[in-house]
């Protein structure tokens, strides 16, 4: 109980950090609007040739982008350089002399932004919705579960992707050529710029058996019902095994970052 | 009881051996050369409840270091290491409960929420129970004077502020130790002062052990009875302050200021074996004597015979000249007691 309560306390300090100052809180969110208004008309103009690509129509193109835009969001730069900042400047030291999986806590505070962020996006979304004319969410309160149920995947999945990165900085140093990598390799495989059903053979089947896919794809295309149902159960059992490996992968790169550890300052 | 205690402890770490200029950074990337520096040797620390040490030594001596094995967040190379009877890297989660740790140079507050929210969040950390918490916050707040900036995020504090929060932060659950890793850097001296204080009282009336690295020589002499001095790595003095200036300052000094010229070749004539006039100009002179063998009032009586004395000071052995002559490497010290 007392556990959960100081893991829930860092959810919550990191709602109130993330909103603590409107300014930037607004900016972060919107700027990734921006570059998504860019792909909107990228792809609509791709489709005044055609009505029908890679098995997707313009309403379901239009569906994809949105998620992708939301489940993008959700996990914003204040996560992605939190770890490698931390292990920059040193600043991990305070962190590990405190009694908390350093692992869970920063989980915490990513859910607390994303929390934060999430709303203000999920609002914003509804609006670009509505601007650009969309017109078919799901019907069936199944689907939207199940859409729930990938976001909460797509989310923890991201994270630790991003968390495992952050900590391969023990070996690096710069955050910044990680974060580049981390980032061409998740829009890539999962399906945030081009969806995953446009690839060729070959390449889709890697993007099948890679983690990222859930990220985007899946919720993507459950929200647009272009998942078959039959394969819905196993993609979950999939991403929830590809979790169990990454959350432990996590654990054992952090085991030997550990024993790397130099900070500096005698 | 000995609440801290290390047999042989080392540690080195690997670090990068660049040839100068560009060619050795590539030669560097295509094949990395590396070399061993030892941070830390063969220390031997036993420290109990309720003292106060000060671990001193110049910039990097290896203090850090060993406040940073203690802490549990580097892994020792060699030899042994207890805190509270445990593990300070294996058992990392449960050593931290027993210790409260500040860092001069960072801060454990959140940035951008306000501090008392920051209390909250370590107050969950740390599992305080809600009366404890209570008293404690009550207690700090009015022994630092914590309450007018409380709603205040950590961002728009000063350093003398922010340091005080963290004083309180790293003692609201009750640790039976803290580690103090320079806590009064760039701090100005009123908040120095009340730092001090705020530690001798948590030490005393708490019997919390305090173990402190700092430069500054009036920290250590205001808030520890004991002093570790450590130099490259190794432990070269561990004794109380005072035994430290019986042992290593024999010295002390008279400074006069004469009424008419004095007589320099007189002067010297005039003073017995272990009295010795280390400056004199026309009007001015400064004596030393063995303050084992002489008191003052020897001393200035056989000066005022070689000079028209108007005006004399006396130097006490300070701490800091000794610690200056360790640091400068003039004095070889051997293990106190």
């Amino acid at each position: 109980m007392a556990v959960m309560k100081k893991y829930a306390r860092h959810v919550l300090c990191a709602i109130q950090e993330t909103t603590a100052y409107r300014a930037s809180y607004f900016i972060n969110i919107v700027s990734q609007f921006v570059s998504y208004i860019a792909i909107f008309f990228l792809w609509r103009a791709v489709y005044t040739g055609s009505s029908v690509i890679g098995g997707m129509d313009w309403s379901d193109m239009q569906g994809y982008l949105l998620i992708s835009l939301f489940t993008s969001a959700l996990i914003s730069g204040s996560s992605e350089f939190r770890v490698s900042r931390a292990i920059w400047t040193g600043n991990i030291a305070v962190e590990l002399v405190r009694p908390v999986d350093y692992q869970t806590a920063n989980l915490s505070i990513t859910v607390g932004n994303g929390i934060a962020e999430g709303v203000l996006v999920a609002a914003i979304g509804i609006v670009f919705a509505l601007l650009i004319g969309f017109a078919a969410p799901p019907a069936s309160p199944v689907t939207w579960l199940c859409f729930l149920v990938a976001v909460a995947c797509s989310f923890i999945t991201k994270f630790l992707i991003v968390y495992i990165f952050g900590l391969f900085t023990f070996w690096t140093t710069g955050g910044m050529g990680l974060s580049w990598l981390r980032r061409g390799l998740t829009d890539f495989f999962s399906g945030a710029i081009i969806p995953l059903s446009f690839f060729p053979g070959w390449l889709k089947a890697a993007a099948d058996v890679l983690p990222f896919r859930g990220i985007v794809s899946v919720p993507a295309t459950i929200f647009i019902g272009r998942l078959p149902s039959s394969q819905i159960l196993l993609t979950f059992a999939v991403e929830a095994a590809w979790i169990a490996a990454l959350w432990f992968f996590a654990r054992l790169v952090w085991y030997f970052a550990m024993r790397k550890v130099t900070i500096h300052g005698g | 009881m000995n609440v801290i205690e290390t047999k042989g402890l080392c540690k080195s770490f690997r670090s990068p051996l660049k040839k100068p200029g560009v060619l050795g950074a590539v030669r560097h990337l295509v094949k990395p050369e590396h070399r061993e520096i030892i941070a830390v040797t063969e220390v031997d620390l036993a420290i109990a409840a309720g003292e106060s040490v000060a671990y001193v030594g110049p910039n990097g001596a290896g203090k850090s270091t060993t406040i940073k094995m203690l802490t549990g967040i580097l892994l020792p190379t060699g030899g042994e290491v207890r805190v509270n009877g445990l593990h300070p890297y294996h058992q990392r989660m449960r050593n931290s409960k027993n210790i409260g740790v500040v860092f001069g140079q960072r801060t454990q507050l959140w940035w951008d929420i306000p501090v008392i929210e920051s209390f909250t969040l370590l107050r969950d950390i740390y599992e305080v129970p809600e009366k404890t918490y209570a008293e404690n916050l009550a207690y700090f707040t009015g022994m630092l004077g914590l309450a007018e900036f409380l709603n205040q995020s950590a961002r728009r504090l000063s350093l003398g502020q922010r340091m005080r929060c963290d004083l309180a932060v790293a003692l609201m659950h009750n640790p039976a130790i803290v580690f103090l890793d320079e806590p009064t850097i760039g701090l100005d001296v009123a908040v120095k002062e009340r730092i001090r204080e705020f530690l001798k009282t948590v030490n005393r009336e708490r019997g919390v052990t305090i173990m402190l690295t700092s430069h500054d020589l009036d920290d250590i002499e205001d808030v520890c009875r004991r002093l570790i001095i450590i130099d490259t790595g190794r432990i070269i003095y561990d004794g109380s302050i005072q035994g430290l200036l019986d042992k290593y300052v024999k010295q002390r000094s008279i400074r006069i200021i004469a009424g008419a010229k004095i007589d320099k070749a007189q002067a010297v004539g005039a003073m017995p074996a272990g009295v010795e006039i280390v400056t004199a100009s026309d009007r001015e002179m400064t004596v030393e004597f063995d303050r084992f063998r002489y008191t003052a009032k020897d001393v200035l009586e056989i000066i005022m015979k070689a000079a028209e004395v108007v005006d004399f000071q006396l130097e006490e052995p300070d701490i800091e000249r000794v610690v200056k002559n360790v640091y400068e490497g003039r004095l070889e010290l051997e293990q106190g007691d």
